[in-house]
């Protein structure tokens, strides 16, 4: 499903450049877990942008699902985004001024669903995260880690074949993390293909393969 | 005091570090204050300021009021009854009576015609102008026979005379006949009504010869010191009714309209001008509501800085009142360069403001304008700093400080910026209706058919002194002559003169009455009438509409004939062919006044005025009724400016000493007509533009920062899958929502505004859907335009920038 060859990624930087990510050479396959771990600056959160497609200024080859990304429009890339990905970012990036409901509703509506279809799934997602009660509220009436929750149902309501996390657990408790892993284990086993970043062992274990970064560097595959 | 001051230094600090937003809200503020200061300088010259006379309260104009006779209520009036105003009147000191003059001065080179005014004795006396050298008019230079006295201008004397004090006590030629010069006026000395004149003579009173029925002089009165206007109204409509007794026919139901003098001069400008300053109060709260928008983007962009100030102890009304300090640096800064914008803003309207503004000589900068635009200033700065400051007090600091929950606090900036745009829509629509209303109603003048043609045509005042022509006979002769000289020239089609020109200002109006149907004494109707050569209508191109016009074969001796208007015709002939019907013009009773024969209909004229209703319109021949003070009208094939010289070279072939004066194509003439208009409907337009341009500024400014400010949130959007389309929309649709309030709450503001202007308006209604649409459309284009740069910014987000933390 992607395929990295030679991966580069710099900032301009005191009239030289800044390197964030140095000769990434990587596969995933349709169905892996993948974890990225790495301590802090390291370029996780760079590579899984790159990963989601969000990013398109980068050196080096990137295959995803057969097209190359590196020679495609800003368009087609963001179609291709829109086809197969959902992200969890690091921030959550809630809407400040849509309740829970319309920010899970917002990734279903710029893909032209239907308003009963929407209904449904946003219902069925809140009940699965067991929000249903805190549908009304917006993102400042809610803890960290509710929010982190929301962010991730949103990532996930429109089934996308490859979802992309960025300390998805960051800031819940472990119970909550574990019932967020759960979930996204399950989906794991119903064939998405994910990629995580992660601080945590425990949360790192959910994944069958792990990938080290550090200043920008792949240090070991395990 | 200590801390006004440091606040003064951090505002300046904080002003500095901003330059462009500084140099932004600057010109906004001295913009909206530039304009105010102009007009407020007018107005405060024209309405405000007392006239210049000393104790100017006491001055007065005195009318004859006809309304009980179905007349106007306040007419001019002739010398029978002035004289008596005067001599029966208690409660005046002075009084004067002022009348048009347009004296001939032959010199040595070519004559010239003075604009000038003829007097009583004692009208400088009245306004506290006693000349500066020699002296004033004596009560016997009133008697016929001794009036051959002038008093010049000061200007005139410089001009002609270089100043020379030996000039007193020289005999002067006018319309060729001596003057005395007895004195000069005191240098800027101008009169009250025919504020142009710069030389004065008598208007001699001849108590033997009853004019009464005439209407050529405006009176000026100054009441006895401490006199209430009921004593004057009280003395006055007690001389009326003596008048009344004495002269039952002619004279019952006349009374007097007492009129302070300021009200009088003043009074039909006055509500142009209230509409003006009315206006650009306007323009000034959109600049204020626009950098009342400009502080609160800064200060939610301040947010952090004001909260960690908080943090350290600051009070909210202590951070409010630095805030609000800030904004009143900056308005008075603003408001010092308004001043200097307004200086010249009030040079550059006295010099477009059409001719004969009431008292334009007075317009200037003084300290109530000073202090006006000061205090407009720092009003405006309280008004707009109020609105960051009160927005700061409302929030919760510790909100601010708060991580991650950016947004709630700026959703209430956000709110009352939406409000100040809104309301900044609405007054934009306001001040654009207000605007094209009186463009379309000026327009719509400038449409209305005369009843004559303009084009093509050129026209001159002639001035045939009774020195040189003292028979009346030879007057008609010499116009023939001259006519038959200009019409031999290449290039004229039709000449034709006339006793006065219609649309300048002048009416000659008599009462007529037609045979077999007279009405009651003090009830005949009036008409506008003129003493025209047969060429005239062709030269004008009246249309004929029944009959014959004029011809040469009219003369004096034969039949009496006239020429009247459908206006006469319609109304008092209803339907009946007024042809070979008879009428007496002026002296209806008087069995010695003639009759006139009617021979022909032609189209209504517009005389006094393009906005102003018609009267009931008579021509008689010049070669029957003749007149000294004639007006050439030349129809030419082309351009009709090059004729001037034509026109001047045929008549001193046939008189070298005749004054040609006020050469002017009749499209000038009908422009000058409608200039007032002009200049007031031009003047809005300008506003309205102001206004537009800053409202447009406003919702680009809003839609900017909003954009902004989401920066982060588009990006997630587009992260989840927005297109460019859907963020374009999204932006577009709120800068709709903004402009559709502002437009709604804009036209409801309109509908009261246009009641106000109703007045000013000329077959426009204060609705006119036309009017409306195209302001609304204007608007919305420009507010969309304005949205459009934002919106197209906001596409343009990379998705990425949701992957970079704080
Ligand atoms: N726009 C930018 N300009 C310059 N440098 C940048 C920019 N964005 C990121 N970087 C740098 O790239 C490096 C990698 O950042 P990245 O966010 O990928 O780190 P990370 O591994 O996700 O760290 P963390 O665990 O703290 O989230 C950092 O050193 C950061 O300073
Ligand atoms: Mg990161």
């Amino acid at each position: 499903m992607i395929r990295l060859k030679g991966i580069e990624k710099s900032y301009p930087y005191k009239g030289g450049r800044t390197w964030v990510l140095r000769r990434i050479d990587l596969e995933i396959a349709e169905g892996d877990f993948v974890t990225i771990t790495g301590p802090s600056g390291a370029g996780k959160s760079t590579l899984l942008g790159i990963l989601g497609l969000l990013d398109g200024a980068f050196d080096g080859e990137y295959w995803f699902v057969d097209e190359p990304v590196h020679a495609l429009k800003p368009k087609h890339r963001n179609e291709l985004h829109k086809a197969y990905i959902g992200f969890v970012f690091q921030q959550y990036h809630l809407i400040d001024d849509l309740t829970v409901y319309e920010n899970l509703e917002i990734p279903l509506s710029y893909r032209d669903i239907k308003k009963s279809e929407r209904q449904a799934t946003v219902a069925d997602i809140l009940d699965r995260f067991n929000i249903v009660g805190k549908k009304d509220l917006f993102p400042n009436q809610l803890s960290g880690g509710q929010q982190q929750q929301v962010a991730v149902a949103r990532a996930m309501i429109c089934q996308p074949k490859l979802i992309l996390a960025d300390e998805p657990t960051g800031s819940l408790h472990s119970s909550q993390g574990e019932k967020i892993m759960q979930m996204l284990k399950t989906l794991n086993d119903e064939g998405t293909t994910i990629v995580q970043v992660t601080h945590d062992p425990n949360v790192a274990a959910y994944g069958d393969r792990q990938i080290n970064l550090a200043d920008g560097w792949m240090v070991d595959e395990g | 005091m200590e801390t006004l001051r440091q606040d003064i230094r951090f505002g300046l600090r904080a002003l500095r570090r901003n330059p462009g937003f500084t140099a932004i809200a600057l010109i906004t503020i001295a913009l909206g204050i530039g304009v105010n200061t102009s007009i407020f300088s007018v107005v405060n010259a024209v309405l405000l300021r007392p006239m210049s006379y000393p104790e100017s309260g006491e001055l007065y104009m005195l009318w004859e009021n006809q309304e009980l006779r179905g007349g106007p209520a306040t007419e001019w009036t002739g010398r029978s009854t002035f004289a008596d105003w005067r001599d029966r009147s208690e409660t005046f000191s002075h009084m004067s009576a002022v009348t048009g003059w347009a004296p001939n001065l032959v010199g040595d080179d070519r004559p010239t015609v003075l604009q000038g005014a003829l007097v009583n004795p004692g009208y400088f006396a009245m306004l506290g102008a006693e000349p500066a050298i020699g002296r004033g008019f004596s009560a016997e230079e009133e008697t016929p026979g001794n009036d051959g006295v002038i008093v010049l201008g000061y200007d005139l004397w410089q001009e002609r005379f270089g100043g020379d004090e030996r000039v007193i006590g020289t005999s002067l030629t006018l319309n060729g006949e001596p003057n005395v010069v007895i004195g000069i006026a005191p240098a800027g000395f101008q009169g009250p009504i025919l504020n142009t004149a710069q030389i004065w003579g008598v208007l001699p009173i001849d108590r033997s010869n009853d004019d009464r029925g005439a209407y050529f002089l405006q009176v000026i009165a100054r009441a006895r010191p401490g006199t209430a206007t009921e004593t004057l109204e009280a003395d006055m409509a007690r001389v009326a009714a003596g008048i009344a007794q004495e002269n039952p026919t002619d004279y019952n139901d006349v009374g007097v309209t007492v009129q302070p003098l300021r009200d009088a001069v003043v009074g039909p400008i006055r509500t142009p001008l209230l509409v003006l300053l009315g206006t650009v109060a306007l323009v000034l709260l959109i600049a204020c509501a626009n950098v009342a928008n400009l502080q609160l983007a800064r200060a939610s962009v301040r947010e952090r800085e004001l909260a960690v100030r908080a943090s350290l102890g600051a009070g909210r009304g202590r951070i409010a009142r630095q805030l609000l300090t800030e904004s009143v640096v900056l308005a008075v800064g603003g408001g010092l360069l308004g001043l200097a914008l307004g200086v010249w803003g009030t040079a550059l309207l006295v010099q477009l403001a059409p001719a004969g503004l009431p008292r334009a000589n007075e317009i200037g900068l003084d300290a109530t304008v000073f202090l006006f635009g000061l205090g407009a200033s720092v009003l405006t700065g309280l008004l707009f700093g109020l609105a960051p400051a009160l927005n700061h007090v409302a929030e919760s600091s510790a909100q601010a400080l708060r991580e991650g929950t950016r947004g709630s606090s700026t959703a209430a900036g956000g709110r009352l910026r939406s409000v100040l745009v809104i309301g900044e829509l609405a007054l934009g629509v306001t001040v654009l209706v207000a605007a094209g209303l009186l463009l379309r109603s000026f327009e719509e003048m400038r449409n209305v058919d005369p009843g004559f043609r303009v084009d093509n045509a050129l026209s001159a005042r002639v001035l045939l002194p009774s020195v040189d022509y003292p028979e009346s006979e030879n007057i008609p002769a010499f116009i023939d002559q001259l006519e038959a000289r200009l019409r031999a020239r290449p290039g004229v089609r039709a000449v034709g003169a006339t006793n006065v020109l219609p649309l300048g200002g002048n009416v000659n109006d008599v009462s007529f009455g037609i045979e077999g149907r007279l009405p009651e004494p003090g009830r005949e109707p009036l008409a506008d009438s003129w003493r025209v050569t047969p060429g005239y209508f062709e030269a004008m191109r009246i249309p004929l509409i029944q009959g014959r016009y004029l011809e040469a074969t009219d003369r004096a001796g034969g039949l009496n004939v006239a020429v009247v208007s459908r206006s006469l015709a319609d109304a008092h002939f209803e339907g009946a062919d007024p042809v070979g019907k008879r009428l007496k013009v002026g002296g209806v009773r008087d069995p010695d006044s003639p009759w006139w024969t009617i021979v022909g209909v032609v189209e209504t004229v517009r005389t006094r005025g393009i906005a102003t209703a018609t009267e009931p319109e008579i021509y008689v021949p010049l070669a029957q009724m003749p007149s000294r003070a004639l007006s050439l009208v030349i129809h030419t094939d082309g351009p009709p400016a090059g004729m001037a010289t034509d026109l001047r070279e045929a008549v001193w072939a046939l008189d070298a000493n005749m004054p040609v004066s006020q050469v002017a194509t009749l499209e000038s003439v009908f422009a000058t007509s409608i200039a007032p208009q002009r200049f007031i409907s031009l003047l809005l337009g300008a506003f309205a533009a102001l206004a537009l341009v800053l409202a447009a500024v406003g919702i680009y400014g809003v839609m900017a920062f909003m954009v902004s400010q989401r920066t982060r949130e588009i990006g997630v959007r587009m992260a989840l899958g927005a297109r460019p389309n859907d963020v374009l929309a999204s932006v577009m649709s709120r800068g709709l929502l903004l402009t559709g309030l502002g437009v709604v709450v804009g036209l409801l503001a309109a509908v009261g505004a246009g009641r106000a202007l109703s007045t000013l308006l000329f077959s426009v209604s204060p609705v006119d859907p036309i009017t409306l649409v195209s302001v609304v459309t204007l608007l919305s284009a420009a507010a969309m335009f304005a949205c459009y740069w934002p919106a197209r910014r906001a596409t343009r987000v990379d998705p990425i920038i949701t992957l970079r933390a704080e």
